[in-house]
């Protein structure tokens, strides 16, 4: 039995670090290759010496990666330069774009400011991403003879594909992170009913239905909307590319509404590289910006303005977005630790945050968070949770299930525990298996293997043509086709096309193909002699007079029988019945023998021809 | 492919035909052929020999798609006027036996043929027909199989009642992987549960019924979540259609979390609302309050959506503005049938005005205002909606004060939160300020008992102190007093509560802006003056018009002077009635023009201008040009008049081209040929409308009439002379009474914007465009493709710029708004910003000068082809040097 084999190196019942080991018709597929925010020690990288001990070029037949997210790339540089990769490496454009942006603020983050040492470099990052090969939306892209690889948009970020891959007859489809509602920037995921063996599909959300999109946005105006009245600062943390062009068009276009005055500010830097690109991919956004980026580009924001540390501390209300998101470092933490004390500011998460970060932990309602340096603050500000990360709720995963049609699913990039809920629902609902490894955990999923079978053309057209001819020619031949249509009766002839029927020929396996050709045909090719069975039967009549006599008797009794046009005499001894059986009658004295032979293909015509011979000229 | 008639049509018939009947032409030629044929031949008698001969084609050719084409013809063929049915049994054989064939173009065009000839009384034929169908909506080929439902759609259509089979298979093709099948299954079903409703239809699993158009309504809120646009479009428009679908599959599908699933519908029904109200599913919305809580039975939730879960909610946030605008329509279709709908769909409606597209915030505010009956808003919904005041489109703040003036708001709260944000608009946008005026005027009528509560807020009463008298210049006051006084008309206690300076307010509104100020019974002393008095325009403009009538015998001079008297009575009179103003405008052209006559005919020497001195000739010649836009402006700017004032509104204007041209032919050496052409022209087109409406002519006309019959060749000389002692000798008829004088319309307009005193500069750099926006109501005109806007320039340079028609709405009977921008430009730059005069005018110069064009005889003035409808609105603009360099 041919089978799937996946190891999630990360994301396996866990958020963060994405790495996902395929196994697939005898090539071996790395998705996604990304670090863990959590950590700042080496769980932060998947663990590649689990692959393979030698270099991972030879093991491995590509990469492909899904979205720009750290949590899905951020290891790349580190694999490909200083573990050693040397092959090719799938992502669109704007993740080629924006990834090594990212790359280059996470390095400056680890070495610059926390010091770290034995890390890549921005060569390395440079030099990685020389590797990376292109995909477009839709596009087959052949990887080698066999594998080949097709991307579907996923809404998420800007970029984000869910990508179809196929060896041979087995496929998979790897969905990344995706989104199945539109938002005020991207549209949402589509794919196409590509039917693949098994669906890798995230689960960030496997126990949530969320409200309508535009009741969340509302509530996130009217939250900020309120703070700002009240005098209060508004921090939301964010990631510098994703979430935040969405929100930040989403305040820019309020702002202008409401003829708002209150500044609105946006770390610049990153950022604004980060929207140079999100102007130039305007197809990769959704109907509204495509529609009216000839008028004015979207992310040309009107009332955002670049934000100066210095006026963390200026009186007055003002809006901050600030990375990183998860409070975990960087700008949002030192605003946070500045603003948390004062209960009229406001903190808003846009996001999921991973365990163990400060976002985590003033979700689940500390009102004390101590830092490392033995310094504390006070939570007093407002904690607002506003779920407005891009990922697909129960439903929508459901739905893209339902739009794909795999045959199995398996789930990774959630936790456990939610993931077992939803496993629970697919397995019920659709009644396909579904699949939750851990991190390092192999599943091994069987699938049933279509084998490519040539029919040779002479045969099928024979075999198309016999139920008409059957119909007219004899009931007494024997093939079993014609048996089953006389079963069903008078049928239909129209619907012929959709009736299943009975093939005679010959599986040839040779050079690793299989034919199946008529067997005639498969003589001449192989070369074989054909050889004939026949049955020959004997039976003694007493019968005296001379042989021609007996000879028409026996012709008319048949033609009595058998119909007029079946049966020829050959010449004064000898009958054919149907060109295949031969009746010879031999002087035999005192009686005749009649001399019955058929080949065993007919033997259903033999054996009624003998019975009506006995049972006429039975020796008394 | 033009229409050609009798006999061009029977040649090209014979053409084709003989192209048909040569054997080696391609097949090409002969589909071709074939497709002409169907096209070109519409009647039976026709139809007969050619199908005879389609048909040996059919039999005859090797070709497949001579064969389709062939069947395709046949059929139409056979439906020509009167249908054949013995033609349509031969089609119906022909295509039945072509089903053989394995390519799928005969086979479509068979089911095609066969599904239009159906006949409609059962027989071995029609259950043939049926068969067939049925067996191709499962064939391998998806374009067959689309046609096989489109043939049953069109069989259904012809009232050919469908087996249950049929649904049943159609229910299955919702999942064909082709999405031109789902598309034709979807209508499929539609039609299906339109035809037979009430059918009980077994659900799989148990021994459960539903009725057949609810089964149908959840199969197609399944597709709300197809893959494809189309399918998805076209699922969320057929559902406003199903108006009979039972109540709880319609409160489904604006609920997203409800989980019903199809096999126990009320028990799961029941068990899901625990679950909604039990925290099952977490909305987002808070952090973590997604941990799972422990199992659930195991079938009593579905994620997915079996039945119509949340179709509606998935429609509205589809991907797509034409997924959500389908859905917002079907919702308000169902909505209008459903008052429990209509206020479960607020909430949702409500967040479309939230909508990242204008045209869909826009859709479901006029949504809103079409269910506003059944609605009743509370205070938190209306919050919302009133925050979409904001919005800087025009449209959507319109339709919101529609919405809000139709409306019933259901505490003192909600009043008030809407005047504040009525205020508040107008704040924002002045421009608003008719529209919220008329918008508070229905707010106030409809809402009387809770304004009153509201009236010591509003008007800043205070029981023992005075409060500053407010400015009546004052917008946002003069909005909470129309709000207040048509409160007022219905809730009589409100007038009391009235301090007296509002009602001497009420007095000054009343006067000013009498459409949105009501009558109130108020004391003596507060009644304006002049309400209650009769004031018989009507009597008064009788009576002008019988002096006019009864001057015959006076002199010239007494005569002059009462027509100046007479028309500058009816202008003012005009001015005091609206009701009869177009009627007094008539009448006082009508007037001037007589008074002009007399005065051209009684200056001596006039057919001699030589002979007059200049300044008497440049008199003369601006009162013949007067004369000329007078009758111009009689003949075009009035609607529905009489038959007879519209006769001698004719007979007038003839008579002032005759006068035109006898002055022209005595006056100047230039040639009359044009002019005279066009007086022969509307002589005659007045001599057939009076022969139409069956009136006699006035003696003037007859005369004319006869002279000219006379006449062998009219050139310009001949006539005049004719003229020239009729005009004379046949003085101007008085206007005959106006028959209905409270019917007539004239056509005007009035330009709300830009504002004429508006201190905007609008700069450009010379050569380019600037747009100047412009918002006008235009009312009365007789035909809104002549209207156009004219930019008149500081250089006296007039421009005639044609507005869109898409710009044009109309709004009310005769009653247009004209939305749009009007670019003005000047080569060179000004020294400083100077007035451009803009205004609308009608342009007539295609109907009424054609003659004088053909000539060339038109001058260089505009006005004697236009209409203006109103005064121009000056604006500055200032055309800046171009920087160089940039």
């Amino acid at each position: 039995m041919p089978e799937i084999k996946v190891t999630p190196l990360g994301a396996g019942q866990d958020v963060g670090r994405s790495c996902i080991l395929v196994t697939i018709g005898g090539k071996n597929i790395m998705l996604d290759c990304g670090m863990h925010m959590g950590y700042n020690d080496d769980r932060r990288f998947p663990d590649f010496s689990y692959i393979t001990d030698g270099p991972l070029t030879d093991y491995l037949d590509c990469i492909i990666i899904s979205h720009f997210h750290l949590d899905h790339c951020g290891a790349l540089p580190y694999m490909t330069e200083m573990v050693g990769y040397n092959g090719p490496i799938y992502m669109t454009q704007p993740t080629k774009a924006l990834c090594p942006v990212l790359l280059e603020d996470m390095r400056k983050v680890a070495v610059e400011r926390k010091g770290e040492t034995n890390f890549f470099t921005s060569v390395m990052i440079k030099d990685c991403m020389k590797k990376v090969v292109t995909v477009t939306l839709h596009e087959t892209l052949q990887v080698d003879s066999d594998l080949e690889i097709k991307a579907y948009y996923a809404g998420h970020v800007l970029g984000a594909a869910m990508f179809h891959i196929r060896v041979g007859s087995q496929s998979l489809v790897y969905t990344g992170d995706y989104n199945m509602t539109p938002d005020r920037h991207l549209g949402a995921a589509w794919i196409d009913k590509c039917r693949p063996d098994l669906l890798i599909s995230e689960s960030t959300y496997a126990t949530t239905i969320r409200d309508s999109k535009r009741c969340r946005e509302r509530d996130f105006l009217k939250k900020v909307h309120d703070a700002v009245d009240r005098g209060g600062k508004v921090l939301i943390p964010v990631f510098a590319l994703g979430r935040v062009q969405e929100l930040c068009i989403l305040l820019d276009t309020y702002w202008d509404r409401m003829n708002l005055k209150v500044p609105i500010y946006f770390t610049m830097g990153l950022a604004e590289t980060a929207n140079k690109y999100y102007r130039m991919f305007i197809t990769w956004t959704n109907q509204k910006i495509r529609r009216t980026f000839v008028h004015r580009n979207m992310f040309d924001f009107k009332h955002i303005k670049p934000f100066d540390k210095s006026y963390m501390d200026n009186p007055g209300p003002m809006v901050v977005f600030a990375t990183p998101g998860m409070l975990h470092a960087g700008l949002s933490l030192a605003i946070f630790k500045k603003w948390a004390s004062n209960a009229n500011n406001m903190v808003i998460m846009p996001g999921y945050c991973v365990q163990g970060t400060v976002g985590h932990k003033i979700l689940n309602g500390a009102k004390k968070i101590d830092f490392e340096n033995r310094t504390s603050v006070e939570v007093n500000l407002t904690v607002e949770y506003m779920s407005f990360s891009a990922h697909a709720d129960a439903k929508g995963i459901m739905q893209l299930i339902r739009h794909c049609e795999p045959k199995n699913v398996m789930l990774v990039h959630g936790e456990n525990a939610k993931m077992e809920f939803l496993k629970q629902k697919i397995m019920q609902e659709f009644n396909i298996n579904c699949y939750k490894p851990g991190n390092g955990e192999t599943s091994i999923i069987p699938v049933s293997i279509d084998l490519d079978v040539e029919v040779s053309l002479p045969l099928l057209k024979h075999t198309m043509a016999l139920p008409t001819s059957s119909s007219s020619s004899s009931s007494s031949s024997s093939s079993s086709s014609s048996s089953s249509s006389s079963s069903r009766g008078n049928n239909t002839e129209e619907n012929r096309t959709k009736k299943q029927k009975v093939l005679h020929g010959v599986l040839i396996m040779k050079n690793n193909n299989l034919r199946i050709v008529g067997v005639n045909e498969a003589w001449g090719d192989l070369g074989v002699t054909a050889h004939n069975l026949r049955f020959t039967e004997r039976i003694e009549v007493d019968e005296t007079g001379p042989v021609p006599a007996l000879t028409s008797a026996l012709h008319t009794l048949l033609s009595q029988k058998l119909g007029s046009s079946q049966v020829q005499a050959v010449n004064e001894f000898q009958l054919s019945v149907a060109d295949s059986v031969f009746i010879n009658i031999q002087d035999d004295e005192p009686g005749k023998t009649i001399l019955l032979s058929w080949t065993h293909q007919d033997e259903g015509l033999g054996s009624k021809l003998l019975d009506i011979i006995k049972s006429n000229y039975k020796k008394s | 492919m033009p229409i050609f008639q009798g006999e061009t049509q029977t040649e090209v018939v014979q053409g084709l035909m003989t192209l048909l009947q040569n054997e080696s032409h391609p097949p090409i030629i002969i589909v071709k052929v074939l497709a002409l044929l169907a096209a070109v031949i519409t009647t039976q008698s026709q139809a007969q020999p050619v199908f005879e001969e389609v048909m040996t084609v059919a039999k005859r050719s090797k070709s497949q798609k001579v064969i389709a084409q062939a069947i395709h013809t046949a059929s139409s063929l056979s439906q020509c006027v009167p249908p054949d049915p013995k033609l349509q049994d031969q089609v119906i054989q022909l295509a039945l036996s072509q089903f053989t064939s394995t390519n799928y173009v005969i086979k479509v065009r068979s089911l095609e043929a066969v599904g239009n000839l159906c006949p409609t009384e059962e027989g071995r034929v029609q259950s043939a027909i049926m068969k067939t169908l049925i067996e191709h909506t499962k064939h391998q080929d998806n374009r067959v199989r689309t046609a096989a439902f489109n043939a049953l759609l069109v069989v259904q259509e012809r009232e050919v009642k469908l087996s249950p089979e049929v649904y049943d298979s159609v229910c299955q093709a919702l999942h064909d992987d082709y999405q031109c099948v789902r598309e034709v299954a979807l209508n499929l079903i539609k039609v299906a549960a339109d035809g037979d409703p009430e059918r009980l239809v077994p659900i799989p699993d148990s021994d459960h019924h539903v009725r057949l158009v609810d089964h149908a309504f959840s199969q197609i809120c399944n597709m709300v979540n197809d893959i494809s646009v189309r399918v998805r479009t076209k699922a969320a428009s057929l559902l406003g259609n199903m108006t009979s679908v039972s109540e709880r599959f319609l409160a489904q599908t604006l609920d997203k979390k409800l989980m019903s699933n199809m096999r126990r519908k009320r028990s799961a029904h029941e068990r899901a609302r625990a679950m909604v109200a039990s925290g099952e599913w977490s909305t987002g919305k808070r952090w973590s309050d997604d941990a799972p809580k422990e199992q659930v039975e195991a079938d009593s939730v579905s994620v997915i959506n079996t039945g119509a879960c949340g179709a509606f909610v998935h429609g509205l946030e589809d991907e797509f503005l034409e997924v959500r605008n389908a859905t917002l329509d079907s919702i308000c279709a169902l909505a209008l049938n459903n008052s429990q709908f209509a206020n479960q769909s607020l909430d949702f409606l409500v967040d479309m005005f939230n909508d990242e597209i204008e045209e869909v915030r826009l859709k479901a505010i006029q949504v809103l205002q079409q269910i506003a009956c059944h609605i009743t808003l509370r205070s938190d919904q209306l919050g919302e909606i009133l925050h979409a005041l904001k919005d800087s489109s025009l449209d959507i703040r319109e339709s919101l004060h529609t919405f809000l003036a139709t409306t019933i708001l259901s505490t003192m709260d909600c009043i008030k939160l809407c005047v504040t944000g009525l205020i508040d608009n107008l704040r924002r946008y002045p421009q608003d300020r008719r529209s919220i005026h008329r918008c508070l005027r229905r707010l106030g009528s409809n809402h009387p008992i809770l304004v009153e509560a509201l009236v010591p807020q509003l008007l800043l009463i205070h029981p023992y102190f005075d409060g500053v008298e407010p400015s009546v210049q004052d917008g946002e006051y003069i909005c909470k007093l129309i709000l207040v006084l048509n409160a007022a008309v219905h809730c009589p206690t409100i007038v009391p509560l009235l301090e007296q300076h509002t009602l001497r307010h009420y007095a000054y509104l009343r006067d000013t802006m009498p459409q949105l100020v009501p009558v109130l019974k108020l004391g003596e002393d507060w009644q304006p003056t002049g309400e209650a008095v009769a004031t018989n325009t009507l009597r008064f403009l009788r009576e002008s018009m019988e002096k006019v009538a009864n001057l015959e015998r006076s002199s010239t001079q007494m005569r002059l002077t009462i027509y100046q008297i007479v028309h500058s009575d009816l202008v003012k009179l005009a001015d005091i009635d609206p009701e009869l103003s177009p009627a007094a405008h008539f009448a006082a052209l009508y007037t001037q023009c007589m008074w002009l006559f007399n005065k051209i005919l009684s200056t001596r020497n006039w057919l001699t201008p030589s002979s007059l001195s200049v300044q008497q000739s440049g008199a003369l010649k601006s009162n013949v040009d007067q004369l000329l836009r007078n009758t111009f402006r009689l003949r075009h700017a009035f609607t529905n008049l009489s038959p007879q004032a519209e006769a001698s509104i004719r007979n007038l204007r003839v008579r002032t081209l005759a006068l035109q041209l006898v002055y022209v032919v005595h006056g100047s050496t230039g040639s009359a040929l044009g002019l005279c052409d066009n007086f022969l022209e509307h002589t005659e087109a007045l001599h057939r409308y009076l022969t139409d409406e069956k009136l006699s002519g006035d003696s003037f006309l007859e005369a004319v009439f006869e002279e000219l019959s006379q006449l062998e060749e009219p050139r310009p000389g001949a006539v005049a002379r004719i003229l020239q002692p009729l005009l004379i000798s046949h003085p101007v008829p008085a206007l005959a009474p106006i028959t209905n004088p409270r019917e007539i319309r004239m056509c005007s307009a009035e330009i709300l914007e830009p504002q004429p005193d508006s201190e905007v500069i609008y700069k450009l750099s010379a050569g380019l465009v600037v747009g100047v926006p412009l918002d006008a109501e235009v009312s009365h005109i007789p035909n809104p493709s002549t209207l156009r806007i004219r930019v008149a320039y500081p250089d006296h340079s007039t421009h005639l710029v044609v507005p869109p028609k898409s710009h044009l709405r109309k709004v009310g009977p005769g009653t247009y708004r004209l939305l749009t921008t009007v670019l003005v430009s000047a080569q060179v730059s000004w020294s400083e910003a100077c007035q451009v005069g803009l205004s609308l005018v009608l342009d007539l110069s295609d109907q009424e000068v054609l003659a004088a064009r053909r000539h060339s005889v038109a001058k260089a003035d505009d006005s004697a082809t236009t209409i203006q409808l109103v005064k121009p609105v000056k604006v500055l603009v200032w055309p800046k040097v171009i920087r160089k360099g940039v």
